[in-house]
Order: C-alpha cells, then structure tokens, then sequence
C-alpha cells in the first residue's frame, strides 16, 4: 500500500512539476500557430474609428487610415495616416517593428513638412490619449515574449486555450497578459488581459465581429478596449480591410511620408 | 523662367501620353482641408522706434487640396495660405505654400511645382535646411516657410536616397513694416535686400540630397549652389543700416542622428562659402525622453543643443556661441496637451531668449496656442539687439475644417 501510495505521489509530483516545460512549450506552440496563420497575407490596408470614452461616458472620435507590408524574418513595416482630430490631419508615423530589441519609428509633421525619427522605446505610453498603449498597437512578434500554458477547454463547440505571455521587454507595462486563443478557428485571439508593473489586472481587450478573409485570415472588425483601473475605454473598429493591395517596400521609406 | 516653364511642358506632355493609355479609368481620392485662425500678438514694452504699436490682430486662411490616384501613381498638392494684419501691412500678405505635381515610378519620384522641403535634425537651428525662404513676418524661431519652385528627382535604393533639385527662382525675405515689431532701426522692404548675381531671383539654384538610416544611425549629406537664402550680413552702419545681400553660395551639409532607447543624439553642420564670406557652423546635443511618467501617460522630454557658427557677430541667427536648453510635455490625452519650456542661452554675450508654448484641443475641431517670446540682458553686440523690446505674449486660435 505505502509503495502505491509513493507511487501515486510521485506521479502527483511530477504532474506538478513536469507542466513547467510542458506548460512553455505548449503555449509557445500556440503562440507560433497563432502568428503562423497570419503568414502570407503579404500587405493590407485598412480604415479605422478609434472612439474613446470616458468615465463620464463623453466620446471623441479619431480616423486613421493603415497599412502594413509582411516583411519576411522581421517584423512589419506599416504606415499610419491621421485623418482626425482635424487638427492633425496628415501626420504619418512609420513603423519597422522587429522581433527583437526597439522599433524604427519616424513621424511625419505636414506643417514644417519635417519627417523626425523618434525614441520607439516609449512602449507604455497611450496612443493618441485612448486606452491603447503603443506596445498594443505594434505587430504581434512571438519572440517578444516567454510563455505559459494554463488550460483549455470547449467552450459551446469551439476549443479555447487560455495562455499566459510575459513581456521579455523591461520597458513594456505589463508584468503578464493572459490571452484566449480560439484553436477551432485558426488559433485567433479572442481576449486579452493586461496585467501592470505591480502585478494588478489593468485592462481587457475583446476581439469581435471577426471575418475571414482571403478564405484565409482572421481579422477582427471590432476591438474593445476596457482599462479596469481608470473606467475608461476605447474601441477600434475597422472598415475596409483588404489584402494584397498594391504596395512595396518602396512605398514604406521616409521619403514616401512626405505628401 | 521659359526654360524651366519648357521642362515642365514637356514633363507633362510624356505624363499625358502615359495616362491616355492605362489611366483613363483611374480612380482619385480628393480631399479638402481647411484652417482658420484668429491670432492676437501684445508686445508688453513699447517699441523702441517710432510708429511701433503693441497690439496686433491677424487672421490666416489655410487650405490644403490633395488629390491623389488611387494606385498612389500620381498626386497633386494645392496648399495657399494668406494673413490679413490690421496693425502690420507687411504682415498682411499670401503666399503659395505648396502646389505640385508628384509622379511615382516604382523607386523613383518626380515632382514639379511648387514645394517645401525640410532638411535637418536639430530643434534650436536649422543649419542644414536651405531649399526654402522663411516666412520671416510669420514669427522670429524661422519655422515657417515660403514655397519654392522646384523640379525635384527622387531615387530610392538599397544605398539610400538620392536626391536632386533645379530651383529657377528664389525668394527674398520679408520684414516687418515700420508700425511693426522685430524690425531694425531703419525699415527694410522686401527689394531692399539686393541679390549680388546679375540674374536676381532668376539665378538658378541646384541642391543634391543624400541620406540613409542604418540601423540606429540616420545620416544625411547634402550641397547647394545658387542664390542664398539667409541675408548675408556684412555690419552695421549707422548712416547706412545694415549692410545685407544675397550672395551667390555653395554649402556643404551633413546632419547626424542616432537613436538609442530614449536617447537621440544630432548633430548638423554647415560649411558654406562665397565672394565675401567663408564660414563653418554647427549645432550639437541630445534629446532624451521619459515616456509614461508615473503611468499616468504623459512624455516629458529633455533637448539640450549647443551651436557655433563661425561667422560670430555677424551670424544673421544671432546664433553663434548659444546654448539651448528645453522641456517638452505632451501629455498624451484625448485633447493632445503638449507645452514647450526653453531658452536659448549665448554662452559669451549672455543674451538670452526664453520661450514658452502651450497647445491644447478645445471641442472637436478648435486648437489653443498659447506663446511667449522674452527676451533678456542683450548685448548690444547682437543683431537681436534692434529687438530688446520685443516681448511678445500670443494666442492663437484656431478652426479646422
């Protein structure tokens, strides 16, 4: 009896022990089959309505327009032009996001037509005073951070797994993000939670109204934004959305923002 | 004139014959904006030469027009911009900020008209920067510029960007009239200022350009001929006044920047040379940024920028031996509060300008800017010093359409 009961032990044990290994390397390979489904769309162009709230429920609008060019072994490059508020019609950021260490940033200024490079390690800070941080807003690189499956389950008929991702960046806001992967649909994300520098839950972020396009990628028309902390929210929602649209590196320098 | 009119002929002669073919069916996106903008400016001394009033009410008009094909192929740009001063006749006046044509051919890019453009990295002196004339009567930090006429040839390649610039006439500077303020003892008009090439304004301007980001450093070299922009500043003669002029010029450039974490450090210089003058000038520092200050969103952000030129006393900027030392908060809300705190210190003379700015969004589609220009203990070795009682207080409002 005492053997068995070591034995049920140390199979308890060890089910306790091994899911550490198991536990990253599960999450990592949900996380690449999340990225790898994105892989091939190339470019894609797309308009958005980000509404801000806050807590006395006033909305303010913003319009941008985006575009994003898939460059092979790094991580996009994408251009953004601020159609409104009004008074920054025309500004354009670029951006070269990479899989490792800092972004290429540079924003475009029309009034002293000026293209300046800017310090991209700012990852925490909000985008246009909405609940977005940039860190948000930048291309999803698996490299960027360390990963921990927790659990998964059916929820109705789809599987969802539940895995936690720790920024590898010490500049980034968050200690943990617990995301949702929907794994019967191509492994899309369908909610995050942000957790801040101490440890305390900051926000969650839905992803809705998702399409299919191409036959192929999963893009949600609607993200909804909920800072836990400040009641304030923001919701990005896109129209337009199209892939492979006629654009190329060339399109992407910083000559190009000046127009 | 007719030559650079025949290349624009001809430029669009070979475009019409490439659109009668492909493009008929071409889709544009055209796009009009607008703003409006009230601007009180008080001078809180009174001026120190006769006829100088202390108040100043203006309004500007400014509209853009863009249209652009919707493959990104072709774009034109129409952008005016027009300033009624009931105070400052020299004020009162319109330009053509910008108005061309741009043609796109895979990594080649090719513009007619009228444009500006911006060359540079520093934020206290732009030494570099020399295609366009400043908008002087705008306001005295040179930010604002006059078009220029321009054919401009763009390459985009692996070993960077190529560019070239025929500019057939240049601009001269505006100052403001005798009720105004920032002017010089004797009131100078615009033709006061002569161009020392028998062609004037029609002696023609060439630029070339070249720059390239490698990975944390952006690096750009660049050279001019032709007519210079900034008056060449050869003394000061009580009987006479200032002795200006607009040489004919070569200037070499090269700006530097390099971006780490929150660091940038710049460095931009200038060597230029001509019949009555050769000088060197740079301008030097660093920028840092605390982003998220206490998670609470906002960027305060550090610019200190030390400039020499060489020309000294007789530096047309003032700028010769200065140091600038700046704050910038943009809080990063929903209005997009930004304030700028700086002065601009010279290390010898002692002269010093602060200046304080402060920008806010007021409803959806109004903007508040507030300014204020002081300057302290001026050497009377300065060119500013003909300006040592020019304090201004300014605000701006603005619509946007």
């Amino acid at each position: 009896m005492y053997n068995l009961k070591s034995i049920v032990a140390s199979i308890l044990f060890s089910s306790l022990t091994l899911p550490a290994s198991f536990a990253q390397d599960r999450g990592l390979e949900i996380a690449q089959n999340s990225d790898k489904a994105d892989i091939g769309y190339k470019s894609s162009e797309s308009e958005l309505q980000m509404i801000l709230t806050n807590k006395q429920g006033q909305t303010s609008i913003n319009l941008l327009k985006n575009k994003t060019l898939e460059v092979p072994n790094d991580g996009d490059k994408s251009i953004i032009e601020f159609n409104s508020p009004k008074d920054v019609k025309g500004t354009k950021t670029l951006t070269y996001t990479h899989k490792s260490g800092d972004d290429d940033q540079w924003i475009y200024l029309p009034a002293v037509t000026r293209v300046k490079r800017i310090a991209s390690s700012n990852k925490s800070g909000p985008f246009m005073g909405s609940e977005f941080a940039f860190e948000d807003l930048s291309s999803f690189e698996v490299e960027k951070y360390t990963y921990k499956f927790i659990s998964e389950s059916m929820v109705g008929t789809e599987k969802i797994a539940i895995v936690e991702m720790d920024p590898k960046d010490p500049k980034s806001g968050y200690t943990r993000i617990i995301g949702k992967f929907n794994l019967s649909k191509n492994y899309r994300v369908e909610e995050l939670e942000f957790y801040d520098r101490k440890n305390e839950k900051l926000k969650t972020l839905t992803y809705s109204d998702y399409k299919l396009y191409n036959n192929k990628y999963f893009r949600a028309n609607a993200l909804n934004m909920v800072n836990h902390q400040s009641g304030k929210k923001t919701q990005l929602l896109f129209t337009n959305y199209k892939f492979g649209i006629n654009l190329s590196e060339n399109d992407l320098t910083e000559d190009n923002l000046k127009n | 004139m007719p030559k650079f009119l025949l290349i624009v002929c001809v430029f669009l002669l070979i475009n019409n014959l490439v659109w009668s073919q492909d493009t008929l069916k071409k889709k544009w996106e055209v796009d009009l904006s607008a703003e409006l903008e009230l601007e009180n400016q008080y001078f809180t001394s009174k001026g120190l030469y006769p006829n100088q009033k202390d108040y100043f009410l203006s309004g500007a008009f400014k509209p853009t027009l863009k249209i652009n094909s919707a493959d990104g192929k072709h774009a034109f740009k129409v952008e005016p911009f027009v300033r009624g001063s009931i105070q400052d006749p020299n004020r009162t006046h319109w330009d053509v900020r910008q108005a061309y044509y741009q043609r796109k051919l895979k990594s080649w890019t090719i513009t007619v008209g009228v444009r500006k453009v911006f060359w540079g990295v520093a934020e206290s002196n732009h030494l570099v920067d020399i295609i366009n004339q400043t908008d002087a009567v705008e306001g005295i930090d040179g930010k604002q510029k006059l078009g220029q006429p321009m054919l401009q040839i763009s390459k985009n390649s692996k070993l960077g960007n190529f560019e070239f610039f025929y500019l057939p006439y240049s601009r001269r500077i505006q100052l403001s009239s005798k009720t105004g303020r920032y002017r010089f003892p004797v009131v100078l008009e615009r033709e006061d200022i002569q161009f020392r090439s028998s062609n004037k304004e029609w002696h023609p301007s060439f630029a070339l350009r070249w720059s390239k980001t490698a990975d944390d450093f952006s690096l750009g070299l660049s050279h001019f001929y032709g007519n210079s922009r900034e008056p060449l500043f050869l003394g000061f003669n009580p009987a006479t006044g200032l002795d200006l002029s607009y040489p004919v010029i070569n200037q070499s450039g090269i700006d530097i920047q390099y971006n780490k974490d929150a660091w940038i450090l710049k460095l931009e210089s200038i060597y230029r040379t001509s019949t009555f003058q050769d000088f060197i000038a740079f301008t030097s520092g660093f920028e840092y940024t605390f982003g998220n200050v206490f998670d609470k969103g906002a960027d305060v952000g550090i610019v200190a920028e030390y400039t020499y030129d060489s020309r000294r006393e007789l530096t047309f900027s003032g700028l010769d031996n200065d140091v600038f030392i700046g704050t910038r908060i943009a809080l990063n809300d929903d209005k997009s509060t930004d304030c700028l705190i700086g002065g601009i210190f010279d290390v010898e003379k002692g002269t010093t300008l602060y200046r304080v700015e402060a920008s806010r969004r007021v409803a959806k589609s109004y903007k508040i800017a507030l300014k204020a220009n002081i300057l302290s203990n001026v050497s009377d070795k300065e060119i500013l010093y003909n300006f040592r009682s020019d304090d201004l207080l300014e605000m701006k409002i603005s619509k946007f359409f």
